[in-house]
């Protein structure tokens, strides 16, 4: 029980705190937010149920009015804007992530670190966040798909480094990949 | 109804170990493992990896033996964990792996409400506990902002909060300067609570009334202090001075 | 906790951060309900002439709050005008700066632990037993204990990287960031295991 408790608050300080890092630029001058992938990390790493409260319990300070979103933003006026469906993604995209990891012999391989966080991580999440800007935008389905798209290729290469982190981090810890 | 946060001096701790097996991680830390312990002030020394650390977290219940009896005062620590907490202070070596909140004050009053005290009594418990430690002003600071030495200052104090009967301290107080590490073990003395403690630094347990040397899994020395840290010393000293040792 | 409050007291400080919940929602969902173009407009303008009452400082605080939706409300509107839905586009940019203006003001207004209390309370009288709301505060608090800890360690590795290699540390820094975090929060069950029964 203390494990499960500590692992997910400490995972979702991590999230917080990847927040505060200075934005990442990789060599092809793309800039990526270090936090996204914190919420991918919580899925390959804490898996399914964990890795998605981690990143409910994020939200949840976030809420209270704690500054940790990337770029120093909290409140719950974060809950207004078109980026709902994307905050919603985060957790659920989260849990995916773990659930298809989880499919795999070992669930912290590249491949399989890969697949989760493409289909949680990315398709996941973005189909929330289109369904949100859908909504709160009052815009049709195909519109709301053409504002998400131009993120996409970021995301692919956050899902790489995801998934290189995760086998990595199966290196150092193995007995992790079976304690989900 | 909660304790206040004072050590009973009456009745004195009974620890005992019976036929105690442990592995971990593959690797047989003890193997049928027996002691008797009434604490006063016992002492355990060791080199790195011995067991020391494993020893006392079995006694805390913190880990459960693969075979064999832990008791404390007749109950069992890892199983009975609502007593254990009330009954055992544990110390750790790192406060910053020990502390868990963000203030003082909720990292003091956290122990009794786990106990099942109202927020205001386990406040209470807190206030007295930061007048009794003389740092009553810290009440409100942020853990994080605290010195390196008050930290572990405070990490002692957490363990205190349930009015334990014994403490044990897993190589406390290491890292730090002579004049904080002096004070902070004054303030130990005073308490006048049963303890185990290990440590790898002798001078701090010559004034235990037993010190146990752990070595390959078992108890490999037993008695009064001075001898059996003269004879550790004189052992350690006789080792070469090689990669090999370390 | 201190969040996005204001560390300059407003009367609005002093209503119960319940009281202000229930008034944000109400108005939300008046604002968004309403079946008339302008009322999300009328909406911004109470909470900034409310903002304005409390003092010019706080109102500036509140604007400055809505420097990022606005450009968001600016490009709905913009969008829904060229697609011809001038009254959706007036709405929606309305309503958005509107319900995000009046969430700002309560995080302003609101301390975060008051803000938990108020929560804690409303899921007790839901029933929710007292252990998931025990374990609710507990994480709450423990990652906020390690937050800086967990930055502050990233500057440590940081400099570890940069005293040994020339290359910039960039991502390389997360996966011992990550090992880190995990290996402190399995240290920290030990010393939670050690202070309290969890049920």
């Amino acid at each position: 029980m203390e494990k499960h408790l500590t692992r997910i608050a400490l995972f979702a300080a991590l999230i917080a705190a990847l927040g505060l890092l200075p934005k990442l630029t990789l060599t092809s001058g793309i800039p990526i937010t270090a936090q996204s992938m914190g919420i991918m990390l919580a899925g390959t790493i804490l898996g399914a149920r964990n890795g998605a409260l981690s990143v409910l319990l994020f939200l949840f300070l976030v809420a209270l009015g704690l500054p940790l979103l990337a770029g120093g933003r909290g409140g719950l006026g974060v809950f207004f804007g078109p980026t709902l469906g994307y905050l919603i993604g985060f957790a659920i995209g989260a849990y995916v992530t773990g659930l298809v990891a989880e499919r795999f012999t070992n669930r912290m391989s590249f491949v399989a670190a890969l697949s989760g966080a493409v289909v949680g991580g990315i398709v996941v999440v973005t189909i929330c966040g289109i369904i949100g800007m859908a909504v709160m935008m009052d815009v049709s389905l195909v519109t709301a798909t053409g504002f998400a798209l131009p993120f996409i290729p970021g995301d692919l290469i956050k899902a790489g480094i995801t998934a290189a982190i995760t086998a990595a981090f199966w290196k150092a810890r193995p007995s992790l990949a079976n304690a989900a | 109804m909660i304790e206040a946060a004072r050590p009973s001096e009456t009745s004195p701790v009974r620890v005992t170990l019976e036929d105690v097996s442990l592995a971990i991680d593959g690797r047989q830390v003890f193997e049928r493992l027996s002691l008797d312990l009434t604490p006063g002030h016992v002492g355990l020394i060791g080199r790195n990896g011995a067991g020391k650390s494993q020893l006392l977290r079995m006694i805390a219940g913190l880990v459960t033996p693969d075979s064999g009896q832990v008791r404390v005062d007749g109950f069992d620590p890892a199983k009975d964990r609502r007593r254990a907490t009330a009954t055992i202070g544990f110390v750790f070596q790192n406060p910053d792996h020990a502390l868990l909140f963000p203030t003082v004050i909720e990292e003091l009053s956290f122990g009794p409400k786990a106990q099942g005290a109202t927020k205001a009594q386990a406040e209470q418990v807190a206030d007295d506990l930061l007048v009794r430690f003389g740092v009553p002003a810290w009440r409100d600071r942020l853990v994080h902002s605290l010195s390196q030495g008050q930290k572990h200052l405070l990490g002692l104090m957490a363990a205190c909060t349930n009015g334990p009967k014994l403490l044990i301290l897993d190589e406390v107080f290491a890292g730090l300067d002579l004049p904080t590490s002096r004070s902070l073990r004054h303030i130990l003395n005073g308490l006048g609570m049963a303890r185990i403690e290990a440590n790898h630094d002798l001078a701090a347990l010559a004034g235990c009334d037993r010190v146990l040397r752990i070595a390959g899994g078992a108890v490999g020395d037993d008695g009064a202090a001075d001898p059996v840290i003269a004879r550790y010393m004189s052992e350690m000293e006789a080792l070469p001075l090689a990669p090999g040792a370390l | 906790m201190i969040g996005a409050l204001s560390a300059r007291p407003t009367a609005l400080h002093r209503v119960s951060a319940g009281v202000k919940l229930v008034v944000l929602c109400v108005f939300c969902t008046g604002v968004s309900m309403a079946g008339w173009p302008g009322a999300g407009w009328v909406g911004l303008a109470c909470v900034l002439l409310g903002g304005l009452a409390l003092g010019p400082w706080f109102a500036g605080l509140i604007l400055r709050d809505l420097k990022g939706p606005a450009f968001i409300a600016a490009l709905i509107f913009g969008f829904q005008w060229v697609a011809g839905r001038f009254d959706l586009g007036v709405s929606l940019a309305g309503t958005l700066l509107a319900c995000i203006s009046a969430a700002m003001m309560l995080s302003r207004t609101t301390s975060p632990a008051e803000l938990l209390d108020v929560i804690d309370g409303w899921l007790a009288r839901l029933r929710l037993p007292r252990k998931y709301r025990q374990r609710l505060a507990l994480a709450i608090a423990l990652t906020l204990r390690f937050i800086p800890a967990i930055s502050g360690r990233a500057d440590v590795l940081r400099l570890a990287h940069l005293a040994r290699s020339p290359k910039r540390a960039g991502w390389r820094l997360v996966t011992p960031l990550a090992i880190g975090t995990l290996d402190e929060a399995d240290q920290a069950a030990d010393a939670l295991r050690a202070r309290a029964h969890i049920e």
